[in-house]
């Protein structure tokens, strides 16, 4: 059976009683799988996807090892495999009263009245399908909540893992994230494949920044060759807060990533940088969204891409200035290089405003490694691939050294250096 | 050590060298001068092993083997060192990172085991002093933000952490006031030895006055067009390139 008619069918199974569900779930039926005529999904969908005979996940039963390299990292850590938390791999370090780390689905019986004062409220599901999609059913994945002035000393470590050993399978990951007022959270999502199969991944993630609140979130997405993810986030953060969203995506078949701010109280700042990789067939496409609600917010965007062999990477960054976000100062760039000849880069700035009184700018440049350099390094006896990793660390490095955790970082350049 | 025997090569059809015939010995410094365009980059370039360079005739043996057959990384692994007129500016790769892997993977070349990191930094901090090279520029990026004459010093201590056997210095007096001269041709005086050789190319006799040559050559349209001792770049100062010109040119009408 098609996963587009089990996900019917299994619909039909539910208790009707959770409007949310019943109404994304109309939503999601209404709207269907995003097709190429999508302005937004102009380049891939993932109609042919749900045409597969996809398992859900729920059914299956398998606890393969998994990769703990990252567990090197000391973290509050929440692993889940298929959507349900791995509870033996989990860990707390930070007692910090009225903090909370747990599952969604256990937030949904402890903290009810708190995880529905957020959930389903930052990410739309008008528009975008997958989301609702993603609503329409009992959510899995991670909750955490920081309370206010809490200044957590270890990150949170929050690996998903999509098993696709056996079949083909798919799966939806929920996250909400909520930070009060003066607290402070760091957060490593790290987004895994086990299997050769075939696997979709539909993720929605919600942050709720409170005011003067300090975020830095680093997401990385490794899959294996046959896995897609989709990964819509939605930041809102309110005045005076920071966050800093590192998003890096090395390897999976298909990589979309929506990735949205509001900034919705004054002096509101936010740092949005991803690395991509892309090599083979594979595909990434980051769309973007910034918007300026309030006046005197910052958004720094910076992505940057290295493309190998056929692949193909789509960068979309909306920044949109609403008319009372006065003194916004927005940048944007998206830099490319591409190593291959067959390579594809789709890259589209797009920038509405509607204030008088900012400062935006935006840039994007495709090219090559540059020939000079290369030469430079080959004349001191520095074999040519040594050499280009070398240079493309260089490039990449400006994204990478933002990420304060030294394993995560040691983890990507060691991927640039086997893998090119 | 090195043979040119009748190079000819040239860049998109526009042949540049007409026929160079140079031999080098170890011990020995040759300066090969001469006018704008008469080739001396291109020389140097087509020896480091620029792809942008084709040879349509002629051979280049170095120590024995056909340098022209080699990748620019193999020329330097053999013991060839081009510092370079304009060395180029790599933001993110640090010095002494792109110095340790130079060094390393010449060792691995020779079948020799990478360098430990104490020993290196002892050793990188001795030919700094050897080449009065200040140590902020070695935590930096390479070449970043380098002035010119810090460029040239840099392309300096290069040469001496590679130790090669032949280094060709491409115009690495030009832009360099005369204290940057004098550092950088006080460098090279200190690591010239009987097993090694240097091929400086220059405009001006200035340098040679601080590094003195045993042979000078000029290189006019693409050949070498006369050859001598220390004494002809003294003359050439004296009376420019045009009486060469000019005896070059009426030979050939």
């Amino acid at each position: 059976m098609s996963l587009l008619q089990q996900i019917k069918e299994k619909d039909l199974l539910k208790a009707p009683s959770n409007a949310l569900q019943k109404e994304a779930m109309s939503t999601f039926l209404a709207k269907g799988i995003p097709s190429r005529k999508h302005e937004e999904w102009k380049y891939f969908s993932f109609k042919n996807t749900f045409e597969q005979e996809l398992v859900w996940a729920d059914n299956l039963n398998s606890q393969p090892p998994i990769n703990t390299q990252l567990h090197a990292i000391q973290a509050n850590r929440l692993v889940f495999i298929n959507g349900k938390l791995a509870s033996q791999y989990s860990q707390l370090l930070d007692q910090i009263p009225g903090l909370i780390v747990s599952s969604i689905a256990e937030a949904s019986t402890n903290h009810s009245n708190l995880l529905n004062a957020y959930f389903g409220k930052l990410a739309a599901t008008t528009n975008e399908s997958l989301n609702a999609l993603n609503t329409a059913f009992d959510p899995q994945g991670s909750f955490v909540y920081v309370p206010q002035g809490a200044i957590c000393k270890h990150p949170f470590f929050i690996q998903h893992i999509t098993a696709a050993t056996e079949q083909a399978s798919f799966s939806q990951i929920r996250n909400l994230w909520v930070i009060e007022a003066n607290a402070q959270a760091h957060f490593i999502e790290s987004y895994e494949s086990i299997g050769e199969k075939l696997s979709l991944t539909n993720v929605v993630s919600e942050i709720a920044v409170a005011e003067n609140a300090v975020v830095n979130a680093y997401k990385l997405q490794q899959q294996q060759s046959a896995a897609q993810l989709n990964h819509y986030t939605q930041i809102n953060q309110a005045a005076h807060s920071n966050v800093k969203q590192i998003t890096i995506s090395i390897s999976g078949a298909i990589i979309r990533n929506n990735l949205h701010f509001k900034l919705n109280g004054t002096a509101a700042n936010c740092v949005l940088h991803g690395l991509y990789v892309t090599d083979k067939k594979r595909l990434v496409d980051n769309h973007t969204r910034v918007d300026h609600v309030s006046p005197h917010c910052t958004s720094d965007e910076k992505y940057k891409g290295i493309l190998l062999d056929e692949s193909t990477a789509v960068f979309n960054g909306k920044i949109q200035v609403h008319l009372d976000a006065q003194k916004t100062a927005a940048y944007q760039r998206n830099q490319n290089i591409l190593l291959s000849d067959h390579a594809t880069i789709y890259t589209k700035p797009q920038l509405e405003i509607f204030a008088d009184d900012v400062k935006c700018t935006h840039g994007a440049t495709i090219g090559r490694l540059d020939e000079k350099s290369l030469f430079y390094l080959r004349s001191r006896g520095i074999p040519e691939n040594v050499a280009k990793s070398m240079l493309l660390k260089a490039y990449a490095k400006d994204i990478t050294d933002l990420i304060e955790e030294p394993e995560l970082t040691q983890l990507i350049s060691q991927f640039i250096e086997d893998n090119i | 050590m090195l043979r040119i025997e009748n190079l000819h090569a040239g860049i998109e059809n526009k042949n540049i060298l007409n026929g160079i015939n140079l031999t080098i010995r170890p011990g020995e410094v040759h300066a090969i001068m001469g006018p704008n365009g008469a080739g001396k980059s291109t020389l140097s370039s087509v020896l480091a092993g620029k792809n942008e360079y084709t040879v349509s005739q002629g051979k280049v043996e170095f120590d024995g083997k056909d340098l022209l057959d080699m990748s620019p990384e193999d020329r330097a692994r053999e013991g060839l060192f081009l510092a370079f007129q304009y060395p180029v500016e790599i933001p993110g790769v640090s010095n002494t990172n792109f110095l340790k892997t130079a060094v390393n993977e010449q060792r691995k070349y020779r079948g020799l085991a990478p360098m430990e990191a104490t020993d290196f930094l002892k050793f990188m901090r001795e030919k700094m002093e050897l080449v009065e090279m200040d140590k902020s520029l070695t935590s930096r990026s390479l070449n970043e933000g380098f002035s010119g004459g810090e460029k040239k010093r840099n392309e300096i201590f290069q040469m001496a952490m590679l130790a090669p056997k032949l280094a060709i210095l491409d115009e690495t007096d030009s832009g360099l006031d005369i204290d940057a001269l004098r550092l950088v041709s006080n460098g090279v005086n200190k690591l010239r030895s009987k097993d090694n050789a240097f091929v400086v190319i220059t405009h001006y006799q200035r340098l040679l006055d601080y590094i003195v040559p045993d042979f000078v050559h000029v290189l006019y349209k693409g050949k070498i067009v006369k050859s001598g001792t220390a004494e002809l770049a003294k003359e050439l100062e004296q009376k420019g390139y045009d009486w060469i010109k000019t005896e070059v040119d009426t030979q050939n009408v």
